[in-house]
């Protein structure tokens, strides 16, 4: 059954990696390539599994076989569709979580990150993040820490992941705002209004454990979320 | 998709009292997909960083030859790697350093490399208690060299020496676009914002030139760019012919044969033959096997890329004014013209100067007085002219720009 897909709504994909079938048949060259390169089988799995689930659900869009899929690479190495389709992705996992953005004609980028007890966040964040993110983390309880940095490092991947420039760009010339309760995440680039006005963010409510943010261009968009393989039902949706 | 997702080898098939192959006997398939045997660290610095890849990717063992990616590290574990790296060594590397590097024997080298050759020793302040706006000299190599120049430039001149003495192995940069951004990341720790004064030695000529046009890109003002003795600007003359280029290396290689005899000759072209091609053959394999490069291939990967990357640039129309200062000994009257001319073509405004002697005695006694000398008049030009007048005098130094600490 093709998946259809209006050109204002952007559907997010949750799946559990360890319950996604191994297609290893449906996977190209390179990627066969890569997943061997993987010293351990667990992350090769993990890539096999992700990568054989992006091309079973792109083909729904595209009522293609999913092994029939090209991708090209961008500068950075984001991955799209070959030149002339529509459909734009980002794909994102962690730990146990995969995530996968599908829209038409705009610009993507999602990112899920697990929460790991272990982080000292703001430790992180004092190389990395922007100042004035910096500033809010340490403003807020310690308890609080944790949770927050997730909530902004999961929003600026997904921003940087739309834009395509990946862990290349300074990462302290914008800042995102980092409450994780928030619904409307605040963007900011520094020296461009105009950029941070293209972009909407949201943060995704995936439960405990796991911090999520989806970065979408414009604002007109609407959000549905579905549960990999469960029949299309609005099972989740992001505040 | 059967293909097996492990191989372990045997000396021989474990055989049950039947013949039969003894399933149980047979040894575990380990985690490992690779076959390869992780090479170990060998330095205390490998041993550190090896130590902060196993602890962020939570394995046992790292090699040093092991790809951070393929051991399942992502962009978030990149940043972890570069603050646990930050904390353990002070240094901090660039994101794309790790994606460039990302093994622990080449990060090693790196750092162990940052130990002579720190990131604060591309700016070098030769002379940061002037009283004018400072120039910025680009040298090939370590600008120290710069420093009798400075002397005869006198007290009141601010400058600062950009060391462009990148090692491609650490630094991987292979365009001149790279360095240029490289060297005006550190320039803008001295001078946030322009105007500029700019120059540079024959050499980094197409790295300034890349360095005022990135700026003018980025709506700063360059106030003056002074190019000393600068090759000609390749797009901007007629292009050799393979005939050309031949004859030129026959030339070159002709007179220092001039005075030899015969057997002589073809020994030194057989020889020379030899060690280029040797040392080329020498220098893939190195980098096949990923070996570290002795000195003399070393510089020679170093020219090689810098050649190439000389090749590769195209020098686009520059849209401010350049001074030049050329060696009045060097060349015949007519070369040179078309050098100026090719030169005029490429500038929006061209102003050029004469200093006695030739290119390779420029900066040393007894000619860098007149060089000086010659610097310190475009410099004065530049200052009094109508667009660097903005509104905000540039005074005593301090006001305009951080001073570094020296």
């Amino acid at each position: 059954m093709r998946l259809r897909i209006a050109a204002d709504q952007v559907d997010v994909w949750r799946a559990s990696l360890a319950a996604l079938p191994d297609r290893q048949a449906v996977l190209s060259p390179d990627e066969l390539d890569r997943a061997a390169r993987f010293r351990f089988e667990q992350d090769s799995r993990h890539f096999v599994a992700g990568r054989g689930w992006l091309r079973t659900v792109l083909a729904r869009y595209l009522d293609t076989p999913p092994a029939d899929l090209r991708f090209d690479y961008g500068a950075h190495g984001k991955p799209v569709l070959s030149k002339g389709c529509d459909l734009r992705f980002n794909l994102s996992h962690s730990h146990d979580l995969a995530l996968l953005a599908v829209t038409k004609k705009r610009e993507l980028g999602i990112d899920v990150e697990f929460i790991k007890e272990s982080i000292v966040g703001p430790e992180i964040a004092e190389c990395f993040f922007s100042a004035a993110e910096i500033a809010e983390l340490r403003a807020l309880p310690r308890e609080q820490q944790r949770a927050a940095f997730f909530a902004g490092w999961t929003r600026k991947e997904s921003y940087i992941k739309g834009t395509g420039a990946g862990l290349f760009g300074p990462l302290d010339r914008f800042t995102v705002s980092l409450a994780p309760d928030e619904s409307r995440v605040s963007l900011r680039v520094h020296d461009d209004e105009r950029e941070a006005a293209r972009w909407t963010l949201c943060s995704l409510h995936l439960g405990a454990g796991y911090a999520g943010a989806l970065a979408v261009e414009g604002s007109d968009w609407r959000l549905r979320c579905f549960n990999w393989p469960q029949k299309l039902r609005n099972l989740g949706r992001p505040i | 998709y059967m293909l097996p997702s492990s191989f372990v080898a045997l000396d021989q098939m474990p055989l049950t009292p039947n013949g039969k192959l003894d399933r149980k006997a047979l040894p575990a398939p380990d985690q490992l997909l690779s076959d390869s045997a992780p090479v170990a660290p060998r330095t205390p610095l490998e041993r550190q960083v090896a130590a902060i890849f196993a602890k962020v990717l939570k394995i046992d063992q790292v090699g040093i030859r092991d790809n951070f990616f393929d051991l399942g590290g992502h962009s978030f574990l990149v940043l972890r790697v570069l603050a646990e790296i930050e904390k353990a060594c002070g240094r901090r590397l660039s994101v794309a350093t790790l994606f460039q590097a990302p093994t622990v024997e080449e990060i090693g080298q790196i750092l162990a490399a940052g130990d002579s050759l720190d990131e604060s020793d591309v700016i070098v302040p030769l002379n940061p208690h002037g009283t004018t706006p400072p120039l910025f000299s680009v040298w090939m190599g370590i600008a120290t060299m710069l420093r009798e120049f400075c002397g005869h430039l006198g007290a009141e001149e601010t400058l600062y020496g950009i060391s462009s003495h990148w090692d491609p192995m650490q630094r991987r940069m292979t365009r001149i676009e790279e360095m240029a951004a490289y060297n005006l990341t550190h320039l803008r720790k001295v001078q946030p914002h322009g105007p500029y004064y700019l120059s540079s030695d024959c050499v980094a000529t197409l790295i300034v030139l890349e360095m005022a046009q990135q700026l003018l890109a980025q709506g700063e003002q360059v106030a003056a760019l002074v190019l000393i003795d600068p090759p000609p600007p390749r797009t901007y003359m007629k292009t050799p012919t393979a005939a050309d280029r031949y004859r030129k290396l026959v030339e070159r290689h002709s007179r220092s044969l001039a005075n030899l005899n015969v057997i002589e000759q073809i020994t030194s072209v057989l020889m020379r033959v030899l060690y280029f091609s040797g040392s080329k053959i020498a220098l893939r394999i190195c980098m096949a096997c990923r070996l570290p490069l002795p000195r003399p291939l070393l510089w020679r990967y170093i020219r090689d890329t810098h050649q190439r990357a000389k090749n590769n640039y195209v020098p686009r129309a520059y849209a401010g004014k350049i001074w030049f200062i050329w060696a009045a000994g060097d060349m015949d009257e007519v070369r040179r013209r078309e050098i100026q001319n090719a030169w005029s073509r490429l500038a929006a405004q061209a102003t050029h100067r004469m200093v006695p002697g030739v290119h390779i005695e420029l900066f040393n006694e007894p000619r860098v007085g007149a060089l000086a000398e010659q610097m310190r008049t475009c410099l004065a030009e530049a200052r009094t002219a109508p667009h660097t007048s903005t509104g905000v005098q540039d005074d005593a130094a301090g006001s305009r720009h951080a001073v570094a600490t020296s």
